[in-house]
């Protein structure tokens, strides 16, 4: 798990994410932004920090989104996750219907939807007041842990991560780079 | 295999339950993959979750269309009008000689080869091409002139404007009676009347009396005076005979028969298009053969067209460049607008190929839609115009009308602008990172 204080340096943090290349990732160049675009779709899900829902789909449509672009059947996908993270009722809403909280949880069944081996979540609670927050952050950390999943996260909430029962590893103050970044290393 | 190492067409590893599918969506996964599909259904979705913007689109699209249509309308409607006479009446494609000349054999072969001759068929000179006319059966009883009109197969005069075929007349026994010829001799389609030809040979009063069946009736435009279309070979025995030359066939007696290379003082043509006849009368000058025509009349109608059709493309042309500058900047904005959307959709694995569709799929919902728009209000502006105008201006024609093919053609060249417009943003799409989703908060 990855601490940062920071969003300006969202720029280190693309890379990881599948957003932009690595340089050194040489044998993707050509159609290497197809490439990266597949290696999205199969092998990552995505919590952003304002949800990234899809205002013109129903939250069912939404979560079921990623199996569709991978043309996995539906089956029971999106009622199972919706479910276990307590928007069952919501499914056949728009985002616009939902709260901001019940958008977040709506993102984490489609970051979770495709079964990817790992979740990249981009400061999920920024926009979520507190009690919420704890929440999701629980939430996800239990999901991931069902399936399986590896999480990466980042996030200003340091107590919010130690109270979801993380460990600090590593402490490193990157004294070189001006917006003296502080980058901690998690081990649940 | 897990289904998230299931290749992207892979269904291993399935669930419980399969989505169902259509034939119809089978059909399309098979031609076209699952990814466009994909991708054209959210882009319906998204233009029609955003029906106002959509909407005012489409009206945008359609007051551009709806005057457009109109002035087409009436500009075809209003020449339509002037042109239906002429290609109706085939007697503005004929070019009659002035005066006699000498056409042989080879120069009827040459013209009749040509694409733009409808008909020709070789005249005789006009004192040895009538003939007396009687009905005996008929209660009139009255003897007239007529002059005799060579006729053949595809003869365009003995075409009725109902379409019902009249026949042409055949051999030496049958005849076509101009309509003014056959009320004067009371008879119709089916009777019979007697030609009667005499000569002056050798100081001798020769008459020859030859029974002849009706094949038909002319219509009034074909000939408006007394007239009767006979074959080529009754109207050859006829100046043979006058002539005073024998005519075996019809046992006429006289001097030696003409040889079978014989040339014809004149000639019947009729082009083929109402276009054709300028080329032919230049044809004809050019070979020292004076014509009358009804070029004055054909050449009106057209240049009216011609500088109609030129005012029209003009506004149209201004209109659509107009409008696919405005459209263009339109979805330049709005992609930019939804850049988060796009972006969320290209981290989640779209790709480039796929997303560029979005604004080129919207901008062909909104001509289908302007298009419908525009044909509903254009319907509706025609009744109003043909109410308050037929009557007066169009000579109880309708002065504004569109044909089906017309309306087709506007659709595919307001999705074809509409696209072009589009290209602009899917360019923009195709340039957006999906980083922006990530960074974008």
């Amino acid at each position: 798990m990855i601490l940062r204080p920071s969003s300006s340096e969202t720029f280190r943090f693309n890379p990881l994410a599948g957003a932009e290349s690595f340089d050194v990732a040489a044998g993707w160049r050509g159609n290497e932004a197809d490439a990266l675009g597949r290696l999205r779709s199969r092998y990552i899900g995505y919590v952003l920090q304002y949800g990234g829902l899809l205002p013109y789909l129903t939250v069912r449509r939404n979560i079921e989104l990623p199996r569709r672009l991978l043309d996995l059947p539906l089956g029971t996908a999106a009622e199972g996750l919706a479910r276990k993270l307590g928007i069952a009722q919501q499914l056949d809403k728009l985002p616009a219907e939902l709260s901001v909280g019940q958008r977040q949880r709506a993102a984490i069944a489609r970051a979770l939807a495709h079964e990817p081996p790992i979740v990249i979540a981009d400061e999920p609670t920024a926009a979520i007041d507190p009690l919420n927050a704890e929440s999701i952050i629980r939430l996800l950390v239990q999901m991931t842990e069902e399936l399986g999943v590896t999480l990466i996260l980042a996030t200003h909430a340091q107590e919010l991560v130690r109270r979801a029962g993380f460990t600090v590893v590593a402490h490193e103050i990157d004294a070189a780079d001006e917006n003296a970044m502080t980058v901690s290393v998690y081990h649940v | 295999m897990s289904e998230r190492d299931a290749p992207d067409q892979g269904d291993a590893a399935g669930p419980p339950r399969q989505r169902p599918r259509s034939r119809a969506a089978d059909w399309l996964r098979r031609r076209v993959g699952h990814r466009f599909p994909l991708v054209a259904r959210l882009a319906w979705d998204d233009y029609r979750h955003e029906w106002l913007v959509s909407g005012f689109s489409v009206l945008a699209l359609a007051a551009v269309l709806i005057p457009l249509l109109v002035l087409f309308g009436l500009k075809y409607g209003i020449i339509t009008n002037l042109l239906d006479p002429l290609t109706e009446n085939p007697r503005y494609r004929e070019i009659a000689p002035i005066t006699s000349g000498h056409y042989t054999p080879e120069w009827f072969a040459s013209m009749s080869a040509r694409s733009d001759v409808a008909f020709l068929v070789p005249r005789t000179r006009s004192l040895a091409a009538s003939i007396k006319l009687l009905a005996p059966g008929s209660d009139v009883g009255r003897i007239i002139d007529v002059e005799l009109i060579p006729s053949g197969d595809g003869d365009p005069a003995l075409e009725a404007a109902d379409d019902e075929d009249i026949g042409s007349p055949e051999g030496h026994g049958e005849v076509v009676l101009s309509a003014s010829a056959a009320e004067k001799l009371g008879v119709g389609p089916g009777g019979r009347v007697e030609g009667v030809v005499t000569r002056t040979r050798q100081d001798r009063l020769e008459t020859v009396r030859l029974p002849l069946a009706v094949a038909g009736v002319a219509p009034p435009t074909a000939f408006t005076r007394d007239g009767v279309f006979v074959s080529h070979d009754l109207l050859v025995a006829v100046e043979d005979f006058l002539d005073g030359r024998a005519v075996p066939e019809l046992d006429w007696e006289g001097s030696a028969p003409r040889p079978a290379d014989r040339a014809f003082a004149g000639f019947r043509m009729y082009a083929r298009e109402l276009g054709d006849v300028a080329g032919l009368r230049a044809e004809l000058l050019r070979q020292n053969v004076d014509v009358r025509t009804s070029i004055a009349d054909i050449s009106l109608v057209q240049t009216l067209d011609r500088n109609l059709g030129i005012v029209y493309w003009i506004i149209a042309a201004i209109s659509i460049v107009g409008y696919c500058m405005s459209f263009a900047t339109s979805v330049w904005a709005n992609v930019d607008r939804k850049r988060r959307e796009f972006s969320v959709l290209r981290l989640t694995g779209f790709r480039t190929g796929d997303i560029v569709w979005f604004p080129i799929l919207q901008a062909a919902f909104t001509a289908l839609l302007a298009w419908l728009l525009a044909a509903l209000v254009f319907f509706a502006v025609q009744g109003l115009l043909n109410a308050l105008f037929a009557p007066t201006i169009g000579g109880g024609e309708p002065v504004a009308r569109l044909r089906a093919w017309h309306l087709g053609a506007a659709l595919l060249l307001t999705t074809a602008a509409a696209i072009a417009a589009a290209l602009v943003g899917g360019r923009r799409v195709a340039q957006l990172e999906p980083s922006i989703g990530l960074r974008d908060n």
